[in-house]
């Protein structure tokens, strides 16, 4: 695909700027083509919070696909956990999940994962999370020098380190192991599920509000 | 409702350190209040050291598309740019809950000292900025400074210095906080730089006071909400003991959209939005308005009616003007544990007990490069905040602006986190009020309301940048005695928006002020401002304790008023 935004090479001089850059490249990234992966809405076929441990039933695209990215991104090693060691993917399906979710941010998770395995067809024949380790960063490598790609890359890395250094009530950071992994000692008291962030204050009254504006518009 | 009868005898607006005192001293003397409160009310069963709670999805604070404000700074080329801050990512909010933005401060407190009452007195008028004396003296506010040390619980130990402020009592009601072993090599150095570092005061109990508990050390403070109640937060310190009397009613959700005055320029009703989203009024005999600077301007401005067409009290085009930040910058330097031996590292690894050290060797400074004898400021010493997130996101870039990821990424946040203990300096100096900081009414800019928001003029007077520089150089000094690396710091004209007054001067010439001596306005007999705006100047320390406690002196006036 000539056109597939992991593709075009970046301005050297742009960096990720403000809010508004932000919401232009989700607006470019929801008019580009897609192939392999369409569609808003994904069921979440991981690892039950209520299944035996150990009963891991395969993960499917888009989420095979993310999962692979993110334990490339963070691999196991001497100097950290790896992705699924801190239920990075956990973190992630979990969030979307969430009241108040950025159904944008997903969105464009989602399409560059079409990219991304659009690429790799077209690279090795291959889907991404077919790839050895050598092949996976080679394609990585080469995606992160287009814009769309870079942004791609640094979104999955920001909900990586959510993942690994935020509450565990938020599903990553399993026990406190990712905060232990990197030397931070967390505060207290800690929140429980009742008291994550979207039942409280401000952003228990976003999700009011959002009630209050979908009535507005039924009604016409 | 009738405006005949009012329902309340004191109706305040906002309910941080500006409406705290009143509500609780008005409810203490047996008078019938009303706090209307735009935020939620968050106690301390909801404050948890959760950082998507309180930073990235702040439950404390508005979300943008619903309440915002436009901020006008200076572009490249010297003409003034107006951004709204849903588009731009700056936001201008603090914390909007019952109990205001204390809830959130780290609560270093500082009084004025007797020369910030008459900066111009004392230091000659200083070409482009607005300099002017206070109409009251320290002496005035200095009861009410002691007041605020037992009422909201402020722990420290005075000692004699040079710019030592007087005192009415010998020492604070309560022993200093627990305090972290890096002081030590803070003092060390500034002994041998000659320097006489100073006990920080704080609004943190030290041990259990008026149904409140002790600090706790969690090491989460500055940004959080206190879950013991040891932080003097208005609401914990005093709108709770306010309401317990039965005098007391917070409305919180509620938000006032503006004052309605009658035929003789009384105020007569607020009118607000209720959690519902119902427009409402209240009445009441006396107003008083605290909802930070910024706020209060606005509401004033929006508050239009017979006797004030420009707004309350806007008749001479004074209110919003002369608004105040807090000059200076900031400053870092790490102490690598790669570096020391186990134990220094151990002991440096501690989390939970505070620095409490500032400098106040220049808060005049005789210096012939600054020109002779100048108005300083203070250094204050505190720990990098805890929070993982602002210290491990960045390190996905490389020095060249490259993404990285792997092993060599995980080095990297391993060592932002815990590879080193970093100590920060905050520089205070006198944000000098000039024709360019001032708020305004937007006239495109809605609320989810409908309400214009408040637009905001962000300049600055480049002498605030001269006295910055200068003390960020000593604080930097003290880094480096200490053998930090990575010292770097940095002053700039960008405003901290967590530390704002000004906006509504008090003073005695109603062209020049918008408020009497007592902060009531001068052509509103029943209105009142009792947050930081009232300040003409703000002196180099941060506000909170001197909103305090000219808040408790204002509620002695409403007193003798009603």
């Amino acid at each position: 695909m000539s056109d597939s935004p992991f593709k075009l090479h970046k301005n050297a001089n742009e960096k990720e700027g403000g809010a508004l850059y932000r919401r232009q490249l989700l607006k470019l990234a929801s008019i580009l083509p897609v192939t392999g992966v369409i569609g808003p809405v994904y069921a979440r076929n991981s690892v039950s919070k209520h299944s035996d441990v150990g009963a891991e039933s395969p993960l499917q695209d888009p989420w095979l696909s993310l999962d692979a990215v993110q334990n490339h991104l963070f691999p196991a090693s001497e100097s950290g956990l790896s992705a699924k060691q801190f239920k990075a993917l956990d973190y992630l399906q979990s969030k979307f999940e969430r009241p108040l979710a950025d159904h944008e941010e997903q969105q464009f998770l989602f399409q560059g994962v079409g990219w991304l395995n659009d690429l790799s067809i077209s690279d090795y024949r291959r889907r991404f999370a077919a790839l050895d380790y050598a092949e996976k960063e080679a394609l990585l490598q080469k995606i992160v020098k287009s814009r769309a790609g870079e942004n791609w890359l640094s979104l999955i890395i920001d909900n990586l380190i959510e993942a690994l250094v935020t509450d565990p009530v938020y599903s990553g950071n399993p026990d406190g192991a990712g905060w232990k992994s990197v030397g931070q000692i967390p505060g207290f008291p800690r929140p429980q599920a009742q008291d994550r962030y979207y039942e409280l204050g401000y952003q228990k009254r976003q999700r009011l509000y959002r009630q209050n504006d979908e009535k507005r518009l039924t009604k016409g | 409702m009738s405006a005949h009868t009012p329902e309340f005898d004191v109706c305040v607006i906002g309910s941080g350190a500006g409406g705290g005192p009143v509500a609780f001293r008005l409810a203490q003397a047996g008078y019938q209040v009303l706090v209307l409160e735009k935020g939620p009310w968050l106690k301390e069963e909801h404050f948890f050291k959760d950082e998507l709670s309180c930073c990235r999805h702040s439950i404390f604070t508005p979300d943008l598309a619903d309440e915002q404000h436009v901020l006008e700074t200076r572009n490249e080329y010297g003409n003034w740019y107006s951004e709204a801050t849903s588009q731009s990512g700056w936001n201008f909010w603090n914390g909007n809950m019952v109990g205001g933005s204390s809830n959130l401060m780290s609560g270093f407190f500082y009084r004025l000292k007797p020369q910030d009452f008459r900066l111009k007195s004392e230091f000659g008028a200083i070409e482009g900025a607005n300099i002017e004396d206070w109409p009251i003296s320290y002496d005035d506010l200095e009861p009410y400074y002691t007041l605020v040390e037992s009422e909201v619980g402020v722990s420290g130990h005075a000692v004699a210095h040079a710019f030592a402020e007087p005192r009415s009592t010998k020492d604070f009601p309560q022993k200093p906080t627990a305090e972290h072993p890096i002081v030590k090599r803070i003092e060390s150095a500034c002994d041998a730089l000659g320097y006489q570092p100073l006990p920080t005061p704080r609004a943190i109990l030290s041990s259990p006071d008026k149904g409140r508990r002790s600090c706790e050390y969690s090491g989460f403070c500055g940004s959080y909400g206190c879950a013991s109640g040891a932080k003097g937060s208005s609401r914990a310190a005093l709108l709770d003991r306010a309401v317990e009397s039965g005098k007391c009613h917070i409305w919180d959700n509620c938000k006032v959209n503006r004052l309605i005055s009658g035929a003789d320029g009384k105020v007569v009703e607020a009118e607000f939005v209720n959690a519902e989203e119902q427009v409402q009024r209240v009445s009441a005999k006396i107003f008083v308005v605290a909802c930070q600077a910024v706020e209060t301007s606005r509401l004033l401005l929006a508050s239009v009616g017979p006797k004030h067409l420009k707004g309350l009290g806007n008749n001479h085009d004074q209110v919003g003007k002369n608004l105040l930040f807090s000059a200076g910058g900031a400053g870092s330097g790490d102490l690598p544990y790669a570096d020391l031996d186990p134990e220094s590292v151990k002991a440096l690894q501690t989390r939970g007990p505070f620095v409490n050290r500032n400098l106040q060797e220049w808060y005049v400074i005789d210096d012939e490069a600054l020109g002779g004898r100048v108005k300083g400021g203070t250094i204050d010493f505190l720990l990098r905040h805890p929070n993982a997130l602002p210290q491990a996101l960045p390190q996905k870039w490389d020095d060249d602006g490259n993404l990285l990821w792997g092993e060599t990424l995980q080095k990297r946040i391993k060592s932002a986190i815990s590879g080193q203990q970093t100590l920060n300096f905050e520089v205070f100096n006198d944000w000098l009020p000039t024709d360019n900081c001032f708020v305004s009414l937007d006239t495109s800019v809605k609320d989810r309301w409908n309400q214009p928001v408040a637009k905001v003029r962000l300049g600055y007077h480049e002498h605030d940048l001269k006295i910055g520089n200068y003390l960020a150089d000593k604080a930097a000094g003290v880094l480096q005695q200490m053998g930090a690396k990575n010292i770097n710091w940095s002053v700039s004209g960008s405003p901290p928006a967590n530390l704002m007054a000004g906006g509504c001067r008090f003073g005695t010439d109603i062209e020049t002020s918008v408020l009497d001596p007592d902060c009531r306005m001068h052509d509103c007999e029943n209105l009142y401002v009792t947050d930081g705006s009232f300040m003409p100047t703000g002196g180099s320390v941060t506000y909170t304790w001197t909103i305090y406690a000219n808040a408790f002196r204002v509620a002695d006036k409403i007193i003798a008023a009603l």
